[in-house]
């Protein structure tokens, strides 16, 4: 295996490796952010599949 | 063709899968606690 460095540059390869799995993470980190489940900067009660919570408003109590 | 003799190779060699090795276990981590927090199965 190791002889795959006589035939690849290892500071290409590496320069290679490095760009390539930042932008893999970048383009990860804004698809999940692009979600409403896996957000997590927006609102942290948006649900996402669990939940679909919409709150109701109580009803007001009744005096007689 | 780059201008490794094969010690060289070698050498790089053993620190390119220790590092390879690393990224993995932080990798793995980072899913299971993503998986713990809101799994996606």
């Amino acid at each position: 295996m190791h002889r795959l460095w006589m035939m690849f540059d290892p500071r290409q390869v590496m320069v290679g490796i490095a760009a390539f799995l930042f932008t893999l993470a970048l383009m990860i980190h804004f698809i999940l952010l692009s979600t409403e489940r896996y957000d997590w900067l927006g609102d942290p009660n948006a649900g996402g599949m669990a939940a679909a919570s919409t709150q109701q408003e109580a009803a007001p109590i009744s005096r007689s | 063709m780059s201008s490794l003799s094969e010690s060289e190779a070698r050498e790089f060699h053993s620190a390119y899968i220790t590092g390879f090795i690393g990224f993995t276990i932080i990798a793995i981590a980072a899913h299971a606690l993503l998986y713990m927090w809101k799994p996606w199965f």
